[in-house]
């Protein structure tokens, strides 16, 4: 919607760099965590830096859909109750919105791609099917946060915990292998193939089977409870707020 | 042709206390919790509405705070389903509810046209088409090109008001707010409501300034309590609303 587009202008109405701040605050993370790597872990940083600098783009994607979709219609309530809108369309604004953001710090991810001398093969294009779902995705558990979240008002803090031990434990800024033979951990962990359906296309790798199946498996299960949340509690969401 | 029916319609407000939204006491109360507080009454803030609004009705709604106004005009615009009864609409509601329209403090006047504009349904062509007319009918001047947090309150109305009459709406729903107009802008709201009006709409109207009743509605519904205690042409209604509330006159 172009109200998300809105919402970027808005935000940084009063800055001086404006938009830049997006790419610039993606920039100063991955630029500190690659010299965190470089110096105390001892990393060659030029495998690694892509590989994180990736992995924190499309985490913070997903990242800030799921934590705002959590307040989306408890912070929405005077609008709610002034016009009658479809309370879903506030989901697809922020999920709009954070999508644009991810595009912009995509360019330092590209950058840093070109930086390391990696080229751009065909397997970038699949970045595209991924993207698609992961905003299907997000979308879905959107609604269904925002709805539940407006009845239980505790679950925006579980979620938010929550996905401070996903950070944690889903390999972003670590790579699967240090599991060694604890791999199930990250198998096992949805968000793992969230991220490898669009990291690994960037880096020029195709994405393995079981991402795909994984991902298009919860995108479908996700897009079906969301649809049954959203008729059931439409109306009285209001009674909620 | 527009028209609402409201056939026996109740809205009962659940009062969610602190203890009744949390997780963690749903989650006792499932498992048999005797501690969980009982969820409290729920408020009755519509019982058994009947009401027929028809092509041309102007329905002026008067009561008390608390009375029901804001909530029946919720029902008419299909925020609120009813708890009971049923409620049937056939025509493109607008509503001008509060101030707020979804729009953003820092963003200047010109941009909040857009942002109201898109929330209330129109596309980023019938904005365009209409931010000429809606700056002039707001007369905000120069200060469209200002943060809308720099605007007074009077200014805010007019704004809001412009962008929400710009649409064509069938059914059109205002609470309260235009009475924060000055003298004016409201002589000018008005022409503009008879306008709305007459391309044969709905208008309902929820206001304690009888001049704006008197001004733009011709048929009133006097609430109280929830129910419906009066219909009937504007003067009348005022008048049994002044006399039930202030016996003795003021």
């Amino acid at each position: 919607m172009s109200l998300g587009w809105n919402d970027i202008k808005s935000r940084y109405r009063r800055t001086v760099l404006g938009p830049f701040w997006i790419v610039l605050n993606t920039m100063i993370s991955i630029g500190f965590l690659g010299f965190v790597y470089k110096t105390i872990f001892k990393m060659a940083i030029g495998d690694f830096l892509p590989f994180i600098a990736a992995g924190i783009i499309i985490w913070n994607l997903i990242f800030a859909n799921i934590s705002e979709s959590c307040l989306a219609f408890i912070q929405q309530k005077y609008l709610l109750q002034g016009i009658p809108i479809r309370p879903e369309l506030i989901i697809v604004r922020l999920v709009f919105r954070n999508t644009i953001i991810f595009f912009h710090n995509l360019i330092v991810v590209i950058i840093i791609l070109f930086i390391f001398g990696y080229g751009l093969n065909l397997n970038f294009l699949l970045a595209i099917p991924g993207m698609i779902f992961i905003f299907i995705l997000s979308f879905s558990v959107g609604i269904i946060l925002a709805y539940l979240s407006a009845r239980f008002r505790d679950l925006p803090q579980m979620v938010s915990s929550l996905m401070g031990i996903m950070f944690l434990i889903t390999p972003i800024i670590w790579p699967k292998r240090l599991l060694g033979e604890n791999q199930i951990i990250a198998i096992i962990n949805p968000f793992t193939h969230m991220i490898t359906m669009i990291r690994e296309p960037l880096l020029g790798n195709p994405v393995p089977l079981l991402s795909w199946i994984v991902v298009i498996m919860i995108a479908f299960m996700m897009s079906m409870l969301a649809f049954v949340v959203s008729r059931s509690f439409r109306y009285r969401l209001m009674y909620w707020l | 042709m527009a028209e609402i029916k409201i056939k026996n319609a109740s809205v009962h407000f659940p009062v969610y206390n602190d203890s009744i939204l949390s997780l963690r006491m749903a989650f006792l109360g499932l498992m048999g919790n005797k501690k969980v507080r009982p969820p409290l009454k729920p408020v009755k803030a519509l019982k058994s509405i009947n009401l027929h609004l028809k092509d041309g009705d102007r329905i002026g709604l008067i009561g008390l705070n608390g009375a029901g106004k804001s909530t029946l005009l919720r029902l008419m615009a299909g925020i609120y389903k009813p708890t009971s009864g049923f409620v049937e609409r056939r025509g493109k509601v607008g509503t001008l509810f509060d101030l707020y329209l979804g729009m953003d403090e820092e963003a200047p006047g010109y941009e909040n046209i857009f942002i109201a504009g898109t929330i209330l349904g129109l596309s980023p062509d019938q904005i365009s088409a209409a931010t000429n007319e809606i700056i002039e009918f707001s007369e905000l001047g120069e200060a469209i090109y200002r943060p809308l947090k720099t605007y007074s309150m009077g200014m805010r109305v007019r704004l809001a008001f412009s962008v929400a009459t710009s649409i064509h709406s069938e059914i059109m729903l205002v609470d309260e707010i235009i009475g924060v107009g000055d003298i004016k802008f409201l002589k000018k709201a008005g022409e503009r409501i008879e306008r709305v009006v007459s391309d044969a709409r709905v208008f309902v109207l929820a206001s304690h300034a009888e001049f704006v009743l008197k001004d733009f509605c011709r048929t009133g519904v006097v609430m109280e309590e929830g129910n419906i205690i009066f219909t009937g042409p504007i003067d009348e209604a005022i008048n049994f609303y002044n006399e039930r509330n202030l016996p003795g006159g003021v």
